[in-house]
């Protein structure tokens, strides 16, 4: 699964919006509807979405999209490697 | 009652004393006692710093600007937190009321802090808190909870809204390590307990209800707890009971007080076996009582309306004499303060809280407790989030005249997307209802939402819900 693609995934079921599209720079606020309990949201469909677990210091350097993207794209090479082994 | 020591007195001897323990963890980094010491002293220095009787912390949860809050207790400084969120407007007159103030710079020395809060007249008041106050506070807080150095403090109340100091005066005396989490993920706090082995929760009930709805606190989820403190608002039976299953081994408080006492007045201790049925049999209990007054405080009942008197009360707010005079009185000879909030005395838990005297509204010729509708809605929905509200019946300024019924709130996020099992809920919902409320108290509305608007400081915000239902007519 490709990080980007899959949190595209989950923000356009998150805001129930098909056409959704999303930057890198966008952060909380930014789309309508877009609040402190749509991020818990959005954190744990992403967690579903994965089959990760974000730790509270990785949830420490989500601040935009861009940064949740590079973190699922992380956490997902991460697990990539460790089934490989 | 004199504190032990001076504030500044305080937080020497905590980084005297645990000057290699951990004082803050941020996502910035970590800082020692000593560090955060050496940091402030540096921040104190500077000529920004010392050039203003009154340092302004932008509220934006920077570990800088933790650095500034010791620098301001420990070197006699009074702050004035702000919040990013609050409207520029507000701001400004914050501002301009302070430099407005009649204070001598005596008086100024002797200051802690001045905390903004919005006021029901939406003009924001300016409260200032002496640094006795405080440091009394901190003996106070120290004699009901015991904090131990080993403990992990979570700190998750925004910079302009007292119950962060709260959780400051929590750890910092007593050489615990403050835990910060992001404002944007403060909903997370569950996640960030079980990561960073917090051993003291803090926070408004509010956050109980969104992180029970997002599924994060599952029974035994929080097992490393043994302290948890509630406050700010309302505490239901049923958000106690969700965070007594979630965090077994804690023991549970509720504080309750407004800022212009200083933090808190009063406090109950929560008994688990009061927690243990699935809803509470005794009617006392559907909202957590406030309980017993903290040493050295007195309240008492005029009204309803809940009186205090202690020396930890606020000399008054900035420039609103006639606000000072209606709301501070001497009877015999003891300064009290109307809270505002309207209380009972129950024959065994102390004092309860029964809401704002704000939303005690008069519908249909009764008198109706807002908060006495919301406990039945609860019990009747089996959901934790929810909120009542007056109908007015036309959309000039609302008065008491004007209110012509009452709409219910219900935050469930399952139900908000599926309106067939709405039509169904809702009935169920109003047959129960009809059997816990008078008929003039009967909702005239229900709406459910995906989740409950909050204000600035996480606590429900009841002017949205006006706006929402203003939108939805």
């Amino acid at each position: 699964m490709n990080a980007k693609k899959g949190v595209l995934k989950v923000f356009r079921e998150a805001f129930a919006n098909p056409e959704l599209e999303l930057t890198p720079a966008m952060v909380t606020g930014d789309i309508r509807g877009w609040d402190s309990f749509k991020n818990v949201e959005i954190l744990l469909a992403c967690e579903a979405e994965f089959e990760i677990r974000f730790r509270s210091k990785e949830i420490d350097r989500i601040r935009s999209i861009g940064d949740l993207i590079d973190i699922c794209d992380e956490k997902l090479t991460a697990k990539t490697i460790s089934k490989n082994q | 009652m004199k504190p032990t020591l001076t504030l500044s007195g305080i937080l020497s001897k905590a980084c005297h004393t645990f000057s290699d323990r951990q004082a803050l963890e941020h996502p910035e980094g970590t800082l020692s006692y000593a560090a955060l010491s050496d940091r402030a002293k540096t921040t104190a220095q500077k000529q920004s710093f010392r050039s203003h009787a009154v340092h302004i912390i932008a509220g934006k949860q920077s570990l800088d600007e933790y650095v500034q809050l010791w620098a301001c207790m420990s070197s006699g400084k009074p702050f004035l937190a702000l919040n990013p969120k609050f409207p520029e407007q507000r701001v400004l007159d914050t501002l301009s009321s302070l430099e407005n103030a009649q204070m001598n710079a005596a008086s100024v020395q002797e200051l802690a802090y001045i905390i903004s809060t919005s006021g029901s007249t939406g003009q924001p008041k300016q409260i200032p808190i002496t640094q006795v106050q405080l440091a009394h506070y901190c003996d106070i807080l120290q004699g009901i909870l015991k904090i131990q150095p080993a403990d992990k403090v979570l700190q998750l109340g925004d910079l302009s809204f007292d119950i962060s100091t709260m959780a400051m005066m929590m750890a910092w005396p007593n050489g615990a390590c403050l835990c910060t989490v992001p404002v944007e993920h403060v909903l997370m706090a569950p996640r960030y307990a079980q990561d960073l082995d917090i051993t003291v929760w803090l926070s408004v009930p509010s956050v109980i209800h969104l992180a029970s709805q997002a599924g994060l606190l599952k029974p035994n989820s929080l097992p490393h707890l043994r302290l948890a403190v509630f406050g700010g608002e309302a505490l239901s039976y049923q958000a106690a009971k969700c965070f007594s299953e979630a965090a077994p081994n804690a023991r549970l408080f509720n504080f309750w007080g407004p800022s212009e006492g200083c933090i808190s007045l009063s406090h109950f201790e929560i008994d688990r076996a009061l927690l243990n049925e699935a809803l509470p049999t005794n009617p006392d209990l559907a909202v957590i009582p406030i309980g017993f007054p903290h040493p050295g405080v007195e309240i008492a009942l005029q009204d309803g309306e809940i009186l205090v008197s202690t020396d930890q009360l606020t000399s008054g707010y900035l420039n609103q004499f006639k606000l000072n005079a209606s709301q501070f009185f001497i009877a015999n000879g003891k300064r009290w303060y109307r809270t505002g909030d309207l209380g009972k005395l129950t024959p065994h838990h102390g004092y309860s809280y029964l809401g704002r005297i704000d939303r005690q509204i008069k519908l249909k010729g009764y008198r109706v407790e807002l908060q006495e509708c919301e406990s039945a809605l609860r019990q009747a929905s089996g959901c934790p989030s929810v909120s009542v509200i007056p109908i007015y019946s036309d959309d000039s300024t609302p008065s008491e005249s004007m209110i012509c019924g009452l709409v219910g709130f219900i935050a469930d996020a399952d139900l908000y997307s599926n309106t067939v099992d709405q039509i169904e809920r809702k009935l169920a919902i109003e047959k129960t209802l009809s059997a816990l409320l008078p008929t003039y108290m009967t909702l005239d509305q229900m709406i459910f939402l995906q989740s409950m608007p909050l204000n600035v400081h996480g606590k429900i915000d009841f002017k949205a819900l006006g706006s929402y239902l203003d939108e939805m007519v």
